[in-house]
């Protein structure tokens, strides 16, 4: 193997035995950390959805963020349909804690906007934050999304709504 | 004496009144008009639940027994909680005389009575002063520019988005 590829970063599909990495970012309070505990909801969707269609769909899907074979979590998107002929991308994030802070965030939202800009025609890719979850801002930021706004009270997590930090990325802004 | 302005659900009889507001280039305008696509959506939705379901809805806009348009309002999920995104179509003559304004507050009150969101939007073409002003005029906040959130006429097409809470001002108005 060459030098420096273990550093990659990249995105594959969800594997059977990654289901419990997936399980623990969504219903494992202190793994989902602060911004992303949002209470147990529906715990058998992922498996549910892996043994419909490995949790990719034309609505959109899940993919693992991995770094040589350290799985580091996993990137997301879905449809947000505004008429009936036109749609865009809504994607998300979530790391494991100990894989925060290290520049991953950026990357992998990187990778996952030119993933789906190469395979889909859309021409918009959004993504919302918590007004509070400054890395995330500043992760989207880095990978080259722009500040489009605050959604007032859009979200609602540990018994408050919460404003929502809007960004996008257009097909035309992609660097490179 | 002067009709009020009121909400009321669609009648059978209503439905070619919501198709040529939506289907017909010159009574939808410039920016309502994206197209012929799904044109038994009112007749199946009315056969199913009168236009009214839990995660959205169409009421019609009357003064009297004169049809002023229709607002329509559907379910924005944001789990664990969700709330509503707004919108309106007025006919070409009942445009410009504040029926717009009257009917985001109408409907706006009604939402928020009936249901438990603290937040209502709508987005609208940004392009569309008209409409922006509208939205102002009943209390909305201008949040943000959304780009390229629609497709019409051949190009891209950037949206405002207007966000109303269940704790502003105009929302007990």
């Amino acid at each position: 193997m060459m030098a420096g590829m273990d550093d990659d970063l990249t995105l594959r599909p969800v594997a059977e035995a990654d289901l419990p990495i997936v399980e623990r970012l969504t219903q494992d309070p202190a793994s989902a950390g602060e911004f992303a505990w949002l209470g147990w909801h529906n715990l058998t969707r992922f498996r549910q959805r892996w043994t419909d269609n490995r949790l990719i769909s034309d609505d959109g899907g899940i993919l693992m963020v991995v770094r040589g074979t350290d799985r580091l979590g996993l990137v997301s998107w879905y449809k947000v349909q505004t008429t009936p002929g036109y749609y865009y991308w809504n994607i998300g994030i979530a790391l494991l804690p100990e894989a925060r802070g290290k520049g991953y965030g950026t990357q992998a939202q990187r990778l996952l906007a030119r993933y789906l800009f190469a395979h889909t025609t859309v021409q918009r890719i959004e993504a919302a934050t918590e007004a509070g979850n400054v890395a995330e801002q500043r992760a989207l930021e880095k990978a080259g999304f722009t500040r489009e706004g605050v959604h007032r009270s859009a979200g609602w997590r540990d018994g408050a709504c919460r404003d929502e930090v809007w960004y996008s990325m257009l097909r035309t802004d992609q660097p490179g | 004496m002067d009709e009020v302005v009121a909400l009321r659900p669609v009648a059978e009889e209503d439905l070619p009144f919501l198709e040529r507001l939506t289907q017909d280039p010159a009574a939808a305008g410039e920016y309502a008009w994206a197209g012929w696509r799904d044109l038994l959506r009112f007749r199946e939705g009315w056969v199913e639940d009168r236009l009214v379901g839990n995660d959205g809805g169409v009421l019609l806009l009357a003064r009297g027994g004169e049809r002023l348009g229709f607002v329509s309002w559907f379910q924005v999920d944001f789990p664990p909680s969700y709330y509503w995104s707004m919108g309106i179509a007025l006919l070409p003559e009942a445009r410009g005389r504040g029926y717009g304004t009257q009917a985001h507050r109408l409907l706006t009150q009604y939402l928020f009575a009936h249901t438990t969101v603290h937040r209502i939007e709508g987005v609208t073409e940004a392009e569309n002063l008209a409409e922006q002003r509208v939205m102002e005029k009943a209390g909305f906040t201008r949040e943000g520019v959304m780009r390229g959130v629609f497709w019409r006429d051949g190009a891209y097409r950037d949206g405002v988005l207007y966000g109303l809470l269940r704790t502003d001002p105009a929302a007990s108005g």
